[in-house]
């Protein structure tokens, strides 16, 4: 096709615009406003995943493990744990627990470990002889709970026997292993009351009392997980493990967010599907209208000898042009939109509001992507749309 | 130059309207076909302009065979034919000089030369006054000087005018018909279909008469100046 014909062609397709003006202000206004409402789902869609991911990067819960005592007892009760009861305190602590969770650990590790739970074993060993043998005569053959079958006695010696520590490491290595899981780090009782006198800061003595076999806290694990979105299973599989309480799930943030991203995403997508149908209807109708206007100059086109494409093509620039017309509108609306609401947001931090807006998109960032989008969809809607029309209306 | 073979046309209903009919037309003939209404000339210009394809036999005109030309190759086939309809055709929103371009650029002729050709043609016809004008402006007679223009512009080598002169004045048909013959004598070959006999008779040459689809007669017959 030559450059005039084209030029001409393009000229001709304008026409049928302005010719068709009440159509084509028609389509405009309904195209116009399809982008819009697609705009405004991208920019929301766009922000909430900004937020989202943004409460996902520093997202983590607490799982706490069951105390020492109440797993013991527990333990003894059921006969999982056999005690050693026959040997003397010294050779005791010498042996290796008879617990089978420990049996995983690596050789190197459990040499490792020996060693410093000797040690530890040893300590604690003549800690507990000196109280054990004051209270052994009043005490030693009571219950160690309530109902339970369990002395004290025997907690004592499950206590002396059982490697609590190699317990928790088992337990962290068993989270580490769950896929979702970023990583784990072990909070012991000691450590948490500690942090809890440092946010007390000047009443901190108030827990004084609280420190060592009093402690009423529990060891607990701080787990950071991958994708947010998996956050509930993840957390349901960390409350089934063996020796795990209870599991904070406290980012019900988060999980409605996720939540919100989800619906958001999937009515985005729909409402893009639907509006695009829309689109597409207005297009061909109006195309449809401007065929009709002309049906007399097409098929004298016909007679005069004019190929497919001549005929067909200043249609296709209508189409076109009135995708690039809408597209242009609405980026316009938009962005006049979107920069006023920003400017309105940023005008009023307060609270923690204040750092929610910081997190919202600059329009500048997602300016050229939208654009692109406009235009690109547009157009092809404009294609597309005409496309039909001819088809099913001009007969060549 | 036009060759019919042996061709019928049947439409969906059983009603023929072409019967075996044979014709032949050679390049630089000026052939009147008449008939009475419903005798099937209409049909025949449809086929002629392979609007319609016969149900039998074969149609050949300017070395396209009709039944065989592939869709694509039809725009090229028509532009080798000019026509000239009984209402004009012409495009109400388009001055005479555009709706004579018109014609031009279909072909992807250059502006230049539509530049050239169109003023040209234009004067030929005796409307170099009219190319600004629209078609609702214009006689009846401008505006088939139009259509003829418009049919002449890209030079082809047959005009096929049916009924130039049913929406004309009786003494501007006569202008349209001589306007045809110089066309004729200037190598084109013209077929023109018409129910007015006073001109066949008063022009004269070779006259096909149709009915019921079929040529009742086919010769010369003499005009007032041959005569």
């Amino acid at each position: 096709m030559r450059v005039s014909s084209f030029g001409y062609l393009t000229r001709q397709g304008l026409k049928n615009l302005w010719r068709n003006r009440m159509m084509t202000l028609a389509s405009v206004s309904v195209l116009t406003a399809c982008l819009l409402i697609v705009g405004i789902a991208m920019l929301l869609t766009a922000n909430l995943n900004r937020v989202v991911e943004y409460v996902e990067s520093e997202n983590e819960f607490k799982a706490f493990v069951v105390k020492e005592d109440d797993y013991l007892i527990q333990q003894l009760e059921n006969g999982l744990l056999v005690l050693d009861e026959s040997a003397l305190p010294e050779e005791s602590a010498a042996e290796e627990p008879t617990e089978s969770v420990t049996e995983e650990e690596s050789a190197s590790e459990a040499e490792e470990s020996d060693t410093a739970k000797k040690d530890q074993k040893d300590t604690e060993k003549t800690a507990s002889e000196t109280t054990s043998q004051t209270e052994e005569e009043s005490a030693g053959s009571e219950p160690a709970k309530e109902g339970s079958t369990v002395t004290v006695d025997e907690l004592a010696l499950a206590k002396e026997q059982f490697d609590w520590d190699g317990f928790c490491a088992n337990l962290q290595s068993q989270i580490q292993s769950i896929s979702n899981v970023e990583d784990v780090s072990f909070v012991s009782k000691d450590e948490g009351i500690e942090s809890m006198k440092d946010q007390l800061g000047d009443q901190a003595e108030l827990l004084d009392d609280y420190e060592g076999e009093e402690n009423p806290l529990n060891d607990s694990f701080t787990i950071r997980v991958k994708d947010l979105t998996k956050l509930s299973d993840t957390i349901e599989q960390v409350s089934g493990l063996e020796g795990i309480e209870t599991v904070s799930a406290a980012n019900s943030v988060a999980k409605t967010l996720t939540q919100i991203r989800h619906i958001v995403n999937v009515a985005g997508w729909s409402l893009v599907a639907a509006l695009a149908i829309v689109s597409l209807v207005i297009i061909t109708n109006t195309i449809r209208a401007s065929i009709f206007s002309r049906r007399k100059e097409l098929n004298i086109m016909s007679y005069v000898g004019a190929t497919k494409s001549f005929i067909r093509f200043p249609f296709v620039v209508e189409g076109i042009c009135l995708g690039l017309i809408s597209a242009v509108i609405a980026y316009g609306l938009i962005t006049l939109g979107y920069t006023a609401v920003m400017n309105k947001l940023l005008g009023q931090q307060t609270g923690w509001l204040g750092s929610a807006i910081q997190s919202l998109i600059p329009y500048s960032q997602i300016a050229l992507e939208m654009g692109i989008f406009f235009l690109a969809s547009s157009v092809l809607i404009g294609v597309i749309g005409s496309t039909i029309s001819i088809r099913s209306h001009i007969k060549v | 130059m036009i060759e019919l073979v042996d061709v019928s046309l049947k439409y969906d209903n059983e009603t023929t309207a072409v019967d075996h009919l044979n014709l032949k037309v050679d390049p630089g003939e000026f052939v009147f076909v008449v008939g009475p209404s419903g005798a099937g000339k209409s049909s025949i210009i449809k086929l002629l302009l392979r609007e319609r394809i016969p149900t039998s036999g074969t149609v050949k005109v300017n070395g396209y065979d009709l039944k065989r030309i592939k869709k694509r190759a039809i725009p090229k086939f028509r532009r080798t034919l000019g026509v000239v309809f009984q209402d004009f055709r012409l495009i109400p929103n388009m001055t005479v000089f555009d709706n004579v371009a018109f014609a031009l650029r279909v072909t992807d002729a250059s502006a230049k030369y539509i530049k050239q050709r169109v003023p040209y043609i234009l004067d030929l016809m005796g409307l170099q006054e009219k190319a600004k004008r629209y078609p609702h402006e214009l006689s009846g007679g401008e505006q088939q000087r139009v259509a003829l223009a418009r049919a002449l512009v890209n030079d082809p080598p047959m005009i096929i005018a049916d009924e130039p002169t049913g929406n004309v004045d009786p003494e501007l048909s006569y202008e349209i018909v001589t306007l045809l013959k110089k066309i004729n004598e200037c190598g084109t070959t013209v077929v023109m279909v018409t129910h007015e006999h006073e001109i066949v008779r008063y022009f004269g040459g070779r006259t096909i008469s149709i009915e019921q689809g079929r040529i009742v007669f086919d010769g010369q017959i003499g005009g007032h100046d041959e005569g």
